[in-house]
């Protein structure tokens, strides 16, 4: 009797974790990171199959659902790449990259030119342009209001000062700077170790606009140095992920990116945080 | 041989108006759609269109109607999967350009070449692929800040579109100016100089 095979035990977490591993592949399909014959349809069913009985709560037959959901956009793409294959435009991608590198910028274009039909169009001006125009030279402020705007003040001449007095006013430190560059980058490590991503502003963010501004001017050496990088998202958004070590890649083509931090700005996003 | 006269009349100011509507850029696209020369021109404005198609064939030039096509090139005659509401007539060139005179419409080679390469590859992934792989292709030959800008300059100019995934795909100036069939059969055949 001993020996009789006990059934194995079903563990839910594990299946929900197997559900949300096929969901993510599924969705990397979709998202044309993987070619959708890479995934193993029919074992996805049978850990679909597996699990469904032992299923007790709403939130599991949901996953279950969409996960099934998924697997049937995987099979639709698999059909449309089938189809796609036996059409007469149908070229293995690895082959066409070989291809590129191997093809001359003008023997390219010398081959799209000959299959390129530009559109015939005709700028005009018409009434409702015009009045466009018109409405946004009208409505445009004098160069004074919008530089105003920017805060800019009038400047000054410039003046000596005394080491003291620049250390007091926080334009010097008696910290080396490569010190204080080590110090942020370091911050900036911890911070991305723990939550994966450093948001710029609320990583230059300090209780003081002084700090704030010296904050973001090392950052801005980071940067420039290749200790981290900088990526802009879609809405605006911009993140900062360190490196390990610092990377100076000779390929890169390094790209200005002036960011503005006015007094008036400062104090709206410290009032956001 | 009065009436006869009166249709030719007719059909003269249609011609006219079809041509003004198709060649001046009113919107943001260029040529009319579908209901605006139905409006415009009447219930047979079909047979005004292809009138004008057969004047301007003399020019190199043609009448094409678009659609909501995944792929494939554009023709008159094309059905449209979404309904002929919904349909575009342009007009483009009829035959193609020379290396010399696309430059002289104020194109360069470096943009046609990225072009090329960034709608045959989206071909090849059945018309859709993640921006950072064509961004990667094309910074092999153009480095990744001019990859980044032609991107750009494509979808500004209709021939990519992205969606908000930052997947890429074919846009409708690709559909309505690009023979793909041939584009991909010639980069096929191409053979380093």
């Amino acid at each position: 009797m001993e020996n009789e095979r006990k059934p194995k035990r079903i563990h839910l977490s594990a299946g929900r974790r197997e559900l949300l591993d096929i969901v993510k592949t599924c969705r990397a399909v979709e998202n044309r990171e993987f070619n959708p014959f890479l995934l193993d349809v029919r074992q996805a069913i049978e850990i679909l199959r597996k699990y469904f009985p032992h299923w007790e709560d709403l939130d599991d037959y949901c996953l279950d659902a969409q996960t099934l959901n998924e697997l049937s956009k995987v099979i639709k793409l698999q059909n449309t790449q089938l189809r796609f294959q036996s059409s007469s435009l149908y070229a293995d991608p690895e082959f066409l990259e070989r291809k590129f590198e191997r093809l001359s910028v003008k023997k390219l274009a010398e081959i799209f030119v000959k299959c390129w039909h530009p559109t015939v169009e005709l700028e005009q001006l018409t009434l409702t342009t015009v009045e466009e125009a018109l409405d946004y030279w009208r409505n445009l402020l004098p160069v004074e209001e919008r530089w105003r705007r920017l805060q800019l003040g009038r400047s000054s001449q410039p003046q000596s000062v005394e080491m003291a007095e620049a250390l007091r006013l926080g334009f010097t430190s008696t910290e080396g700077f490569m010190r204080m560059l080590e110090k942020v980058w370091s911050e900036m490590k911890n911070e991305y170790s723990k939550s994966g991503e450093v948001d710029y502003w609320k990583f230059a963010l300090r209780d003081s606009y002084t700090d704030t501004v010296r904050r973001a001017y090392l950052i801005s050496f980071l940067l420039t140095y290749g200790y981290a990088r900088m990526l802009v998202k879609k809405n605006g958004r911009m993140f900062l992920e360190p490196y390990e070590t610092q990377k100076v890649e000779e390929d890169r083509h390094m790209v200005s990116f002036p960011i503005s931090i006015g007094v008036e700005r400062w104090k709206e996003w410290k009032e956001k945080a | 041989m009065e009436g006869e006269s009166v249709s030719k009349r007719f059909y003269s100011d249609k011609l006219k108006q079809a041509a003004h509507l198709l060649l001046f850029k009113r919107g943001k696209m260029p040529g009319a759609k579908d209901w605006e020369l139905k409006t415009k021109l009447g219930r047979n404005y079909e047979e005004i269109v292809n009138q004008l198609n057969v004047l301007l064939s003399d020019l190199d030039l043609e009448v094409r109607k678009i659609a909501g096509e995944p792929i494939g090139g554009p023709t008159l005659s094309a059905s449209t999967s979404r309904g002929e509401a919904e349909a575009r007539f342009l007009v483009g060139l009829k035959g193609s350009l020379t290396l010399r005179e696309a430059r002289m419409c104020g194109w360069r080679i470096d943009n046609l070449s990225a072009l090329s390469v960034a709608i045959s590859y989206l071909i090849s992934k059945q018309g859709k692929a993640p921006r950072k792989d064509i961004e990667k292709l094309l910074a092999y030959k153009f480095g990744r800040w001019r990859a980044m800008t032609l991107i750009d300059v494509f979808i500004r100019s209709g021939y990519l579109n992205e969606d908000e995934t930052g997947l890429l795909s074919l846009g409708w100036r690709t559909r309505a100016e690009v023979d793909l069939k041939s584009l991909m059969t010639l980069v096929l055949e191409a053979r380093p100089s």
